[in-house]
């Protein structure tokens, strides 16, 4: 039976559908990423960020063969505060973190070292990269073992949990950055189904060092931080906005803020703090 | 009694050259508060450096709190490597642990470092990292001789 024969416009109606049915999957399906089809690592400017150009590695987590980590359930949101975003209310005292842990890259082993905040755990290490977060051995857990940094995230309940990723990747395609950051994610929410999790945005970078290049400026750092927001809304985990946090009133990092344009000084730590005590769920 | 003239200055003599014998060597004592000012005056450094406390210290040179009587310690923002470490230990004993760790931190900032900012890797070729009694120093700049001149005033 060819097209040209059919007569009955019922069945003409339904081949119709059909075809379009199967156009529609073939789409669907071909868009698919597979696991092999990780971009090249482009060059970025310094710091260099190569930890992207390793083998996509399973999180470090010992779980049982065949577990199936699922996807948890959006965290409930308290009264008034609708994730992802968060409103400023009053500030919270260093009790209020007793049960958090941050974690990140240099940038936080910098809030670490200079915020003053000191009744949390720490997870933080220079060069960090959220595929580094689940495969370097870098930190020492509570049972004296080495492990990574988010083998710390999960190895005990905590109430909160702060991270901050992706100035070392910003050279890479968005959508990687995000597809690792949430696997990483996933990981740390079926482990602790209870916390209330904080993805930070990345920090804003001088005007300088934005125009020094295509890779550390304020175009990619929103475009990350835009995704990374989107992401903690499929999440169900809040998004703290360090744009806002720390940028001037023209949208940079100030200039004397800041030696290379990336890092900050003790006095961005101190507002930085000053937001993370003013906006909670 | 110019012969008991003579054994008598001759005996002075004697006493003066060996009435120094018997005392001992001041111990040399760092202002550590005072130092770090200076080596941050002296324009050895290129980044932002700022004081950390003692139990973030300790976790760099690897110290109980016992261990060290005073300490100035300041980090920088993390772009760099550059860094002052001024402690002074409890004990002598002390002193060689936290100089055998602060050693072997110029080689953990140079594995951090190697491939997230190659150009710090001269800064550690040329840490300054010494022991003068119950004090250690561990100094990491962009100007070592700088750094170095300001240790050496303290010499003097």
């Amino acid at each position: 039976m060819t097209l040209f024969n059919i007569k009955n416009k019922g069945i003409k109606a339904a081949f119709v559908i059909l075809v379009i049915a199967l156009v529609f999957l073939l789409v669907y399906y071909g868009r698919m990423p597979n696991d092999s089809d990780l971009p090249a690592a482009s060059q970025s400017e310094q710091p260099s960020a190569t930890d992207l150009q390793e083998s996509p590695a399973p999180p470090s987590v010992a779980e049982e063969p065949g577990t199936v980590v699922e996807t948890a359930s959006p965290s409930p949101s308290v009264e008034g505060v609708a994730a992802p975003d968060l409103a400023e209310r009053e500030p919270v005292d260093d009790e209020f973190f007793s049960d958090a842990a941050f974690m990140g890259n240099s940038l936080m082993d910098g809030f670490r070292l200079f915020s003053g905040l000191t009744t949390c755990d720490y997870y933080a290490a220079t060069s960090m990269t959220v595929v580094g977060a689940t495969t370097k051995v870098c930190t020492t857990l509570d049972n004296g073992a080495q492990g990574t940094l988010v083998d710390g995230l999960i190895q005990k309940p905590y109430g909160k949990i702060y991270i901050l990723l992706g100035i070392n990747e910003i050279g890479f395609e968005v959508q990687t950055f995000i597809d690792y950051y949430s696997a990483m994610l996933d990981t740390i929410i079926a482990a602790q189904p209870d916390c209330d999790i904080y993805i930070m945005g990345i920090t804003p970078v001088s005007a300088a060092k934005s125009s020094s290049g295509e890779v550390f400026n304020m175009t990619r750092i929103t475009e990350y931080n835009t995704a990374l927001r989107q992401l903690a809304a499929d999440k169900g985990c809040y998004y703290m906005d360090l744009v806002a946090a720390l940028a001037g009133p023209d949208g940079y990092l100030p200039a004397n803020e800041t030696t290379d344009g990336v890092h900050l000084s003790v006095n961005m730590y101190q507002k930085w703090l000053n937001y993370v005590r003013t906006h909670y769920a | 009694m110019k012969r008991i003239s003579l054994v008598l200055l001759a005996a002075c003599v004697v006493i003066g050259a060996f009435s120094g014998c018997g005392q001992k060597a001041e111990p040399v004592e760092f202002d550590l508060a005072a130092l770090s000012s200076q080596l941050m005056e002296s324009g050895a450094f290129s980044d932002f450096l700022s004081p950390v406390s003692k139990e973030i210290a300790a976790s760099f040179y690897g110290f109980e709190d016992a261990d060290v009587t005073d300490c100035s310690v300041l980090c920088s923002t993390g772009a760099t490597t550059e860094e002052i470490g001024l402690i002074k230990s409890a004990s002598e004993e002390a002193a060689a642990k936290i100089l055998a760790n602060a050693k072997a931190r110029v080689e953990t900032q140079r594995s951090i470092y190697e491939s997230y900012a190659p150009l710090e890797m001269p800064k550690l070729d040329n840490a300054i990292v010494t022991q003068n009694g119950l004090y250690v120093f561990y100094i990491v700049s962009a100007d070592y001789t700088k750094a170095q001149a300001v240790l050496d005033t303290q010499n003097k």
